[in-house]
């Protein structure tokens, strides 16, 4: 040990700006290291007239607090939140580590819950709050098995609100989408410490918003699946503002879901088709209505609907630039195919060709593409004309 | 003979010798030739060396020995076999050989074996750069495909894309990548490495003597971490290091593993004969010890060898170097119509696509000559060259050898030719070859206690798993740094373990290669769209991208038009001038504490004044702290290095806090100025020998001098580790100082020039006309009553 001058603390303490703050006390609590606490509500009294969905009845809702954001090995989950519906009441379990030797107490208990359940609704599980568990898990020798299931809802959030609300983040969405509104919560940057002080000085108290906090992250989870379950699965519209494209992407992966030629599959769809629908109608980005029309455009050759397919693309020639060439292009291939009108689909072929031309003129990077699919498409139409 | 083709303004041999010279030839024209021979101050040969073989041994699976068979590969070199028998036995090992003597094999052989036998086991391969470990995963690759068993090797590095990453990690048998990867990427995630850890049977150590000083003692640390894990999961690898010559690679290799390790260091692979030659380019002035450039000697040197079409590499020592080279290079070729696409320049700060492809040309023979800096230098293949060039002294013996290697991988005759600098370590070398050409005398120091960095990783191990009370983890500081760590709200203790609670993720704040985690990007604003050209380390930027400095890359000059410090970025614009820019920086130390005399292990005595019993004066260490503050840049010409202007330099000081060697004279009765030139010429050969015996970088160890330093009441000279905390060197050269001083003393007595000059004790101007007598002076008397003790 060098004896110099400086103390090794003093030595240490050049190597970072933190302050140094006075000697940590150890806890007070002498009580059991992890502990449960639980919460329940009368099903009926929370989700008014409806009843719970019977999937719900095998979810476990899931939000964890943790000692840091940034994940890897380190990072403790101090507070981890469960929600279960079972015997007509909404149960809320949080289980808390009192101190940091309960971890592997309290990971056993949650693996006992998990094993108990087909599926596990989180926001962010799949990139936070899992990897962490799992991890934390095989730490302290109790590894954790995951559910058949894992629903994070941070996909269909993403869907639904990141174009219209520039955010995805859950207390936004509870506000906008979900009307529910928290009064003196707790910065979630401010949780890490808030434990570490709690460590240091045994005084839970401090830690009261936090526990409400993370109980009414885990019950806004609820709410959301319940309600995005309804907007995507029942066609009921959400309120706005909504991302109707996002809600029409959702509604057709849940009619690919279900099974084919099953009723619920055709009113899914149709209701996928009224969402895109809406989306196309305001909207002004010549590439997102591109994106959408192409989402639309499948569900219109499945079903036969010819006229509609040429009447979505003639729309679209409305468009300008490469728009309008693809545009063009689709309507040629529709009236060509669908319709039985090759001599149309030429005539719409040279007008596109002559726009592609003044496109190449001007040096647009994706006009030669264009300029080759025209060319080639025209090429075999009118051998085939010639041909009769 | 040369009719039609211009005559040769670079060679003096072409009038003797026409075209189509064979390597033989050259070397007897430079042996012999006067105006060559002249300046050869050793010319050593190595004599044709067979092989030493042995069988390949009974216990090797018969698919591997076939597979060896089919490469063409019947038995083993005598320290394959050594290897392969200590691996086998369990012990770890350090085989030290030179390049091109089948070192792979030493580490695949019992690797393999063992995964043909067990094929759940696993193993980690670590190369200190990503481009060697690519390059031995193809070389494993190959040995793999031939067995025609299930084993995988993959690299795992930054540039493994995410799908890639998750079947390694559950599937790799073999994981070849770098100790920042392994410190950043993998140790913080562990758990997703289960498998590995597990199953961990082998750890491969390459180029153990680059582990050394900063980097080697970071790397002792992540050691640290990696067992600490292995335990956790119940594994105990064994480990496998190679090394090229240096004095101490088992010291080395035990220090970095803290356990016994077996050394293997006799060579039995064959190779054939080869010429090294030290070159000390003629003095043009004497008074001033002016020596013609050897950039233009190498230009003069290589254009012998392109003209005849001999494979060619030259060092360089800087970027800059490099690039001039590269120009000089395509000069020579365009006068003997060689397309200068054949002539490439390599070095750091190049685009991964831009190196591959100049890997590639010279493996395949369509690049001729390539000027590298030590990118190079390590086992990347590039095929078999026939010369190559070291245009300065490369800092160590160790790198000369294995720069050296890269010629003449044959059974032919091959050469390598040093060419002498004006520095003082290279006037040194080429003037004692006996130094270079007897028992390596560097030694490969690290120093893992170094409690900057046993902070930063004691930090990263708590991240991993909680630390137990009892555990080890290096010395016994550990727990007044956990407790440190407590009082910085990063660790709880709780029940005698500690648990990382800080919410940050350690490993981002902890770069292994320096005492930065940063880089400055250059930003080519030439054209509408901008474009990054390269980085500089943000230690090196205040000196290379101030505003208005020139920055070279890829022979293309930049001017930096501005530099913002805070978004270290440098934004910079394509110029062509006939000048290059080198900044000064002003550097400020305090003595903090000095240790007292012969307690090596740090023990101090009070600051600011000296230890009881010490006798004042004569040499000391202790700990220092040094502010540099950037002042001004100069513009020198290209060629002749003439002063063209200067400007000032607005950034930031900076402070470290490090450890010192430093030496204070006696009072002499001379006047201030004369002082003063003194201690500038003493700090400048004192530093630059002093470097040779460490095995560091000059620019590793710092120097200033006080002409009255409060701390030893005397003109003082100091020499500091230049990394926060230091890695050792300072005890290093208190302990060896007598030795240093007298190499000191040496380099000035032999030095021609008349009173200072850049290879002794720096130039006339700055030492004045007196500062070469004293300082020799000053070292015979210090130097006698030692020698009669
Ligand atoms: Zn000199």
């Amino acid at each position: 040990m060098p004896g110099s001058s400086q103390t090794l603390a003093d030595k240490l303490a050049m190597l970072g700006t933190v302050a140094r703050s006075p000697a940590a006390r150890t806890a007070g609590w002498d009580g059991p290291a992890f502990e449960v606490r639980r919460n329940r509500r009368d099903a009926g009294e929370f989700f008014g007239r409806e009843q719970p969905h019977p999937a719900d009845a095998s979810a476990l809702f899931l939000d964890t607090e943790t000692t840091g954001l940034a994940g890897g090995t380190g990072t403790t989950p101090f507070l981890v939140g469960l929600a279960f519906v079972a015997g007509g009441e909404v149960v809320t379990e949080q289980y808390f580590l009192r101190r940091l030797s309960g971890e592997a107490a309290m990971l056993d208990a949650l693996r006992e819950r998990l094993a108990a359940v087909e599926t596990l609704v989180t926001f962010n599980g799949r990139r936070f709050d899992w990897p962490i568990l799992e991890a934390r898990g095989i730490i302290n020798r109790t590894p954790l098995e995951a559910p058949p299931e894992h629903h994070d809802l941070i996909g269909a959030a993403r869907r639904l609100w990141h174009r219209p609300l520039g955010t995805y983040r859950l207390s936004v969405i509870e506000r906008q989408a979900l009307g529910i509104c928290r009064v003196d919560d707790v910065d979630a940057a401010q949780i890490p410490g808030l434990y570490l002080d709690y460590l240091r000085t045994g005084d839970a108290a401090s830690l009261e918003p936090v526990f409400e906090h993370n109980r009414h992250d885990v019950l806004c989870l609820l709410h959301l699946r319940r309600k995005v379950r309804r907007w995507v699965e029942d066609g009921v519209d959400p309120p706005q503002p909504v991302d109707w494209e996002g809600l029409g992407v959702l509604r057709l992966r849940a009619a690919a879901a279900a099974l084919d030629g099953d009723t619920l599959g055709r009113a899914l769809t149709g209701d996928a088709e009224n969402a895109l629908r809406r989306a196309l109608e305001p909207e002004d980005d010549p590439a997102v209505r591109w994106r959408i029309a192409s989402r639309l455009a499948p569900l219109l050759r499945r079903a036969a609907r010819w006229e509609e397919l040429l009447a979505l693309w003639e729309h679209e020639v409305g468009g300008r630039g490469i728009w309008r060439i693809r545009a063009l292009l689709e309507t040629a291939k529709t009236y060509d195919r669908r319709i039985r009108r090759p001599d149309r689909a030429l005539k719409i072929l040279e007008e596109a060709c002559g726009l592609v031309e003044w496109l190449l003129l001007r040096g647009d990077p994706v006009a030669a593409e264009l300029d080759l699919r025209v060319r080639r498409r025209m090429m075999r139409l009118s051998r085939r004309l010639e041909a009769r | 003979m040369h009719r039609r083709r211009p005559a040769c303004p670079l060679s003096n041999l072409c009038s003797y010798y026409g075209d189509g010279m064979t390597l033989e030839q050259i070397l007897t024209a430079l042996h012999t030739e006067p105006a060559w021979a002249r300046h050869i101050t050793a010319w050593h040969q190595v004599p044709e060396r067979p092989g030493r073989y042995e069988p390949i041994p009974g216990d090797v699976d018969g698919r591997l020995a076939s597979a060896l068979r089919s490469a063409g590969i019947e038995r083993l070199y005598t320290h394959q076999a050594q290897a392969f028998e200590i691996a086998r036995s369990g012990r770890h090992l350090v085989v030290v050989t030179p390049t091109a003597s089948g070192k792979t094999l030493c580490y695949n052989l019992p690797v393999l074996n063992t995964l043909l036998a067990a094929p759940q086991t696993r193993a980690l391969y670590l190369f200190p750069t990503k481009a060697l470990s690519m390059d031995q995963v193809d070389e494993l690759q190959t040995l793999v495909t031939a067995l025609e068993a299930d084993i995988k090797a993959a690299t795992y590095d930054g540039d493994t894309p995410g799908a890639a990453r998750r079947a390694i990690r559950t599937a790799g048998h073999v994981v070849v990548t770098n100790p920042d990867m392994l410190h950043a990427a993998i140790l913080p995630h562990h758990t997703k490495w289960l498998r590995l850890f597990e199953n961990l049977r082998y750890v491969v150590v390459d180029e153990l003597h680059t582990y050394r000083g900063v980097f080697g003692s970071h790397v002792a640390n992540v050691l640290r971490r990696l067992r600490r894990i292995c335990r956790f999961y119940g594994s105990t690898p064994q480990v496998i290091f190679t090394s090229a010559t240096i004095s101490n690679p088992k010291e080395l290799a035990e220090r970095l593993l803290e356990e016994e390790v077996a050394l293997v260091d006799d060579n039995g692979a064959p190779s054939g004969p080869k010429v090294i030659a030290f070159y000390n380019p003629p003095v043009i002035n004497r008074e001033m010890g002016i020596r013609r450039d050897a950039l233009s000697e190498a230009g003069r040197l290589a254009g012998e060898f392109i003209r005849n079409r001999i494979p060619l590499i030259a060092f360089a020592r800087s970027r800059r170097a490099c690039e001039l080279l590269t120009t000089r290079f395509r000069a020579v070729a365009s006068g003997h119509q060689i397309p200068p696409e054949r002539i490439a320049g390599y070095r750091a700060g190049y685009l991964p696509s831009e190196r591959r492809a100049i890997e590639k040309g010279l493996r395949n023979g369509n690049v001729l000559a390539v000027a590298a800096t030590n990118a190079l230098e390590l086992g990347i293949d590039i095929g078999r060259l026939q010369a190559a060039l070291l245009v300065g002294y490369p800092g160590t013996v160790a790198s000369t050898w294995q720069q050296a290697g890269r010629a003449g991988r044959t059974q032919d005759l091959s050469a390598a030719i040093l060419i002498a600098t004006s520095d003082p370590l290279d006037q040194y070398i080429v003037r004692h070859p006996e130094y270079f050409f007897g028992q390596s005398p560097e030694a490969g120091l690290v120093n893992p206690d170094n409690l900057y960095i046993l902070t930063s990783h004691v930090r990263c191990a708590a991240f991993e798993l909680p630390i137990e009370s009892g555990e080890r983890f290096g010395p016994s500081t550990l727990p007044e740094v956990l407790d440190y760590l407590q009082s910085q709200r990063i660790v709880h203790r709780e029940d005698g373990r500690w648990h990382y609670v800080a919410d940050a993720y350690p490993a981002q704040d902890v770069s292994l290669r320096s005492a930065s985690t940063e880089n400055v990007v250059i930003i080519d604003t030439t054209d509408p769209a901008p474009r990054v050209v390269g980085e500089v380390d943000l230690a090196s930027a205040p000196g290379l991208v101030h505003e208005d400095a020139i920055y070279l890359h890829l022979g293309q000059q930049y001017h930096v038009d501005r530099l913002e410090w805070e978004e270290r970025k440098a934004y910079v614009h394509r110029v062509e001038v006939d000048y290059y820019t080198t900044a000064q920086i002003a550097v400020d130390i305090r003595v903090l504490a000095e240790f007292a005399p012969g307690a090596a292990d740090g023990r101090a005595a009070a600051p600011g004044r000296p230890h009881d019993g010490m006798v004042r004066g004569g040499p000391a260490h202790g700990e220092v702290v040094v502010t540099y503050r950037p002042t001004i840049f100069k513009k020198l010409t290209l060629e002749q290095h003439e002063n063209v202007g200067w400007g000032p330099i607005h950034l930031p000081e900076s402070t470290l806090h490090t450890t010192a060697y430093w030496l204070a004279l006696p009072e002499l009765p001379v006047p201030q100025h004369e002082l003063q030139g003194l201690l500038i010429g003493l700090s400048h050969s004192l530093a630059h020998v002093a470097a040779l015996f460490l095995m560091c970088d000059p620019r590793d160890l710092g120097r200033t001098y006080e002409v009255h330093s409060p701390h030893t009441d005397r003109p003082t000279v100091f020499l500091y580790d230049a990394y926060p905390g230091g890695v050792g060197f300072a005890e290093r050269l208190y302990r060896m100082h007598h030795q240093v001083l007298s190499a000191a003393r040496d380099l000035i007595a032999a030095c021609p020039c008349d009173s200072g000059c850049p290879s002794c004790v720096g130039p006339v101007l700055e030492v004045g006309s007196t500062g070469k007598a004293l300082a020799l002076e000053i070292l015979d008397a210090r130097l006698i009553p030692d020698a009669r003790r």
